[in-house]
């Protein structure tokens, strides 16, 4: 009897401890996360990447996937797509995630054929607007306004805001002349070069004269002949589609060579270092916001004043940049698409598309300064409005929101893709 | 009687096994119990100098102290910090690297154990963190991105620099017993 009992006491215990393994294995979920840190876009890259893993902290500590704890794996892939690409093989096959958090336009548009045949969400930094029409992208998501929508979005306000009524293009168009424009991009970048397409179409629909590209590096450290060729051109409005150092660069020679210009710039090109590294050059730029500047006033700031303190303690808070709170919105999303998935019973690559096609007037994003989301299973465009901001008196804020589909009902539809 | 019993105590150990998946998920709390210390910086691998962009690789091996003076045993989960050099003669530091690991590995109650990372660095990742994320100190500095990194990768042997290891952050899990440990970390080679 005594022996019975024995073995009863051992079955029992067995029992417990593969309980607690299974379902200890079954209550994480993996997510990955590819950043650069090191690489072409580390400028604005590396504070993304602490936003990321700080509010994946957070969520993990407010209960993570309804319950099941989010095991993140954020690797550095140095803007190198070849090194993306092997790293989301190791998160599809070893990893085992049931989602990615993607970075740039280039490694993103290079997967997209591979996240899409193997189902896996890709939720990333890349706002192209090329990932946006499910038909030929259907994992793809973004957690911004698309490069090309808001690239239109900012030339518009230009126009309407800037050049009919600014003094300073008064004498210009009294005399009835059209603005000129110039692009200001690194030509190998497919992030830059993404919205290029879209800016000049709108450009066009406009009436402006479109001068000739300037090819600009990411890392270049000197920009005077793209900015003697633009004034050669005699340019009223520039458009730099680079990240924030190269755009400062470009702003400073603009300055010291008198080219007179104004600036738009994409959203990865604005930001609190812009007005810190260009100095007078880029007071009065304009530039694209795709949620709440790091010292913002806006309803989660406490959080994530909190996480940046409690998991990056050496990081001064000051050196903070908007990248954070975007890491924050581009978790928010995901964390919720995930938890909508996990209560349908379909925490899976297909379940997930699911759920962030379900979104119509979402309103999680707007604690972090971000957009109501709606997304169908006909348009992944996150959102029509677009955000610009200005440097005034050498800080960026926020100076108009425009909604693209409202002004322009009928090309709404046909912009999706570009 | 007995078989009420029996079945007691497998219900008990069955609710036991279940009641115990839920780690990780309790409030994170304050970081201190264990510690992390640089012991050393060793150099794994070297190759030639090239001009750049052709680019040359070196392997860093970073040697850390890992104390856990609990009685129980913890789990590291992640462990990342970024990697330092110093401009020689400025005393200051330009951040190259994040190393990032998410090796699972137990460490003994009451142990001092060592945990080796290799971080491999590249001349013309370097000269990218140059130009990029450290431009405005390089700037401030006058400093030229391509000699610097020539400086670096053709003297280290002799480690005449320093190397900086910060933003260090070790995600530690006691599993259940005491929640996530949070370990901030940060140290410099050669110790001066």
């Amino acid at each position: 009897m005594r022996i019975r009992i024995f073995t009863m006491v051992v079955i029992s215990l067995m029992m417990g401890l593969t309980a607690t393994w299974v379902f200890g294995q079954a209550q994480e979920v993996r997510l990955g996360a590819l950043q650069d840190t090191t690489g072409g876009t580390s400028d604005v890259g590396k504070d993304e990447a602490l936003g990321v893993r700080e509010a994946v902290q957070y969520y993990n500590d407010t209960g993570g996937i309804n319950g099941k704890k989010i095991r993140l794996f954020q690797y550095d892939y140095g803007y190198r797509v070849p090194e993306a690409v092997t790293t989301y093989k190791r998160f599809r096959d070893y990893d085992k995630v049931v989602m990615v958090l993607g970075w740039g336009t280039g490694d993103t548009e290079a997967l997209s054929p591979t996240i899409n045949a193997d189902k896996m969400p890709y939720l990333s930094s890349s706002f192209s607007g090329h990932l946006c029409d499910p038909k030929k992208t259907p994992y793809n998501f973004v957690y911004g306004t698309d490069y090309s929508t808001n690239a239109r979005g900012a030339i518009t306000y230009w126009f309407e805001e800037v050049w009919k009524k600014d003094p300073k293009w008064k004498e210009l168009r009294d005399k009835g002349a059209k603005p000129k424009f110039v692009c200001f991009m690194d030509t190998a970048s497919p992030y830059a070069t993404a919205p290029i397409k879209a800016i000049k179409d709108q450009a066009a629909i406009l009436g402006f004269e479109i001068g000739p590209d300037q090819n600009v590096g990411l890392t270049a450290l000197d920009t005077k002949s793209q900015v003697i060729a633009a004034k050669g051109f005699g340019a009223n409005l520039v458009w730099h589609g680079n990240t924030t150092m190269s755009v400062s660069t470009a702003m400073k020679d603009s300055y010291a060579l008198g080219l007179g210009a104004d600036h738009i710039v994409n959203n990865w090109g604005f930001d609190e270092n812009l007005s810190k590294l260009g100095g007078a050059a880029a007071e009065g730029a304009m530039g694209l916001i795709a949620c709440a500047l790091f010292n913002d006033e806006y309803p989660a700031k406490k959080k994530v004043l909190e996480y940046c303190k409690k998991l990056n303690p050496g990081i001064p808070l000051e050196n903070r940049l908007i990248r954070t709170v975007q890491g924050w919105v581009k978790v928010t999303l995901a964390v919720d698409a995930m938890r909508k998935a996990d209560k349908a019973g379909k925490l899976n690559g297909p379940g997930i598309k699911e759920a962030f096609e379900t979104y119509k007037d979402w309103p999680g994003l707007k604690e972090f300064g971000g957009q109501l989301v709606t997304i169908t299973p006909t348009d992944h465009r996150y959102s029509s409005i677009v955000r610009v901001g200005r440097i005034i008196k050498g800080k960026p804020q926020t100076v108009a929101e425009l909604d693209m589909r409202a002004k322009f009902p009928d090309k709404w539809a046909s912009w999706l893709g570009w | 009687m007995r078989r009420l019993l029996l079945i007691l105590i497998m219900i008990t150990f069955a609710v036991w096994g279940i009641a115990a998946c839920k780690p990780g998920l309790l409030p994170t709390e304050d970081p201190g119990k264990p510690k992390i210390t640089l012991e050393r910086v060793e150099i794994s691998r070297l190759a030639p100098w090239v001009e750049l962009p052709a680019p040359t690789i070196m392997g860093l091996g970073f040697l850390f102290n890992i104390s856990n003076p609990s009685s129980y045993p913890i789990k590291l989960e992640n462990f990342k910090f970024a990697v330092s050099f110093e401009a020689p003669g400025t005393g200051e530091y330009m951040t190259l690297s994040t190393a990032t690991t998410y090796d699972n590995i137990y460490f003994a109650p009451k142990t001092v154990s060592q945990y080796r990372v290799v971080e491999f660095l590249d001349s013309r990742g370097v000269q990218l963190a140059l130009l990029l994320p450290n431009q405005v100190k390089m700037k401030a500095l006058n400093l030229n991105a391509n000699e610097l990194a020539k400086k670096w990768f053709t003297t280290i042997g002799d480690f005449p620099f320093g190397i900086n290891v910060g933003e260090g952050m070790a995600v530690f899990s006691s599993e259940g017993i005491k929640g996530d440990f949070f370990v901030p970390f940060e140290g410099k080679f050669p110790k001066k």
